[in-house]
């Protein structure tokens, strides 16, 4: 088995990108995202009646109450919730050669954590510039945001080296994992 | 990975620099928008793979040493100016550091854009 998975390394690589033992740790802090995401959007929704925030009580209300918070048909924090949720879907499907068998995924994971990522770096921006207000769980919930982009490139980067040099297929077969 | 990380630090003082140092509008705006970016990228740039991110937080250390004679605060503002030249000062130097490269990535994101099979 071991064996099995030394040779799934992508060519050149000293380790596979693929492995659940690099897989795990990504899909733990999307779950932790989401728990956070998931309660602040329950705030949004008036599910919960007051926010927690041990640093800006009223900054938190402010930001969340805010008008950025509700351009879109859902709160900001439920599409950060959802986003949470897709980096935990595309990150678990898939083996452990997924770098190279399907490579649709592990693109969708890319693109689902890095503007995520990026995404909640503009709100936080927006939070004192616009209105020169802090909000704790959402300062956390966009640095787990991005904390995860990192990690997350190298089976982005392994799929996108085997997509341009694999011979075998075209490149949509082989973006696909089609035989 | 250590240099990274202190970017990532020196990223995040930047955003509370305005309320701790007491400064004017004009600078506080600028390190609102500056601190969270080169905070990601700091801690973008800790992972070997996207150690390339040091590069942008490189750009945004010479930029806060040249940002108070951009907009005039080693006049006016010393605090503001001070702070910027310390913070940009220490993010360039930080983000020079290459750090561990004990991992290996088939050539890198340099690969993609080679035509030379593997």
């Amino acid at each position: 088995m071991s064996e099995d998975r030394a040779s799934e390394k992508p060519p050149g690589w000293s380790y596979n990108p693929s492995t659940w033992k690099e897989r795990i740790p990504l899909m733990l802090v999307a779950l932790s995202g989401f728990c956070i995401a998931g309660y602040l959007a329950s705030y949004q929704w008036r599910i919960v009646k007051s926010v927690w925030d041990p640093f800006f009580p009223t900054g938190s209300q402010t930001v969340l109450n805010s008008p950025i918070s509700t351009l879109l048909p859902i709160p900001d924090a439920a599409v950060g919730a959802l986003g949470y949720l897709a980096d935990v879907i595309t990150g678990v499907i898939g083996g452990t050669a997924r770098w190279r068998t399907m490579p649709w995924i592990v693109v969708c994971f890319g693109f689902a954590v890095g503007p995520l990522g990026l995404v909640s770096l503009l709100l936080v921006i927006l939070q004192p510039v616009k209105y020169q207000a802090w909000c704790s769980l959402c300062l956390t919930s966009a640095f787990i945001s991005i904390l995860m982009i990192g990690p997350a490139m190298d089976e982005v980067l392994a799929s996108l080296q085997y997509l341009r040099h694999q011979k075998e297929k075209t490149f949509w077969r082989a973006f696909w994992g089609l035989e | 990975m250590w240099a990274h990380l202190i970017s990532f630090a020196i990223g995040i003082w930047l955003m509370f620099a305005p309320a701790k140092l007491n400064l004017e509008h004009d600078p506080s705006t600028r390190l609102y928008i500056l601190g969270p970016i080169l905070a990601a990228f700091g801690l973008i740039a800790c992972s070997e793979v996207t150690r390339g991110a040091r590069w942008i937080v490189f750009a945004g250390g010479i930029y806060l040493l040249l940002d108070p004679w951009i907009w005039g605060d080693w006049k006016t503002d010393f605090r503001a100016a001070g702070n910027a030249l310390i913070c940009g000062a220490a993010l360039a130097i930080f983000s020079l550091v290459k750090g561990d490269a004990k991992k290996r990535f088939g050539g890198g994101w340099k690969a993609i854009w080679n035509t030379q099979t593997r």
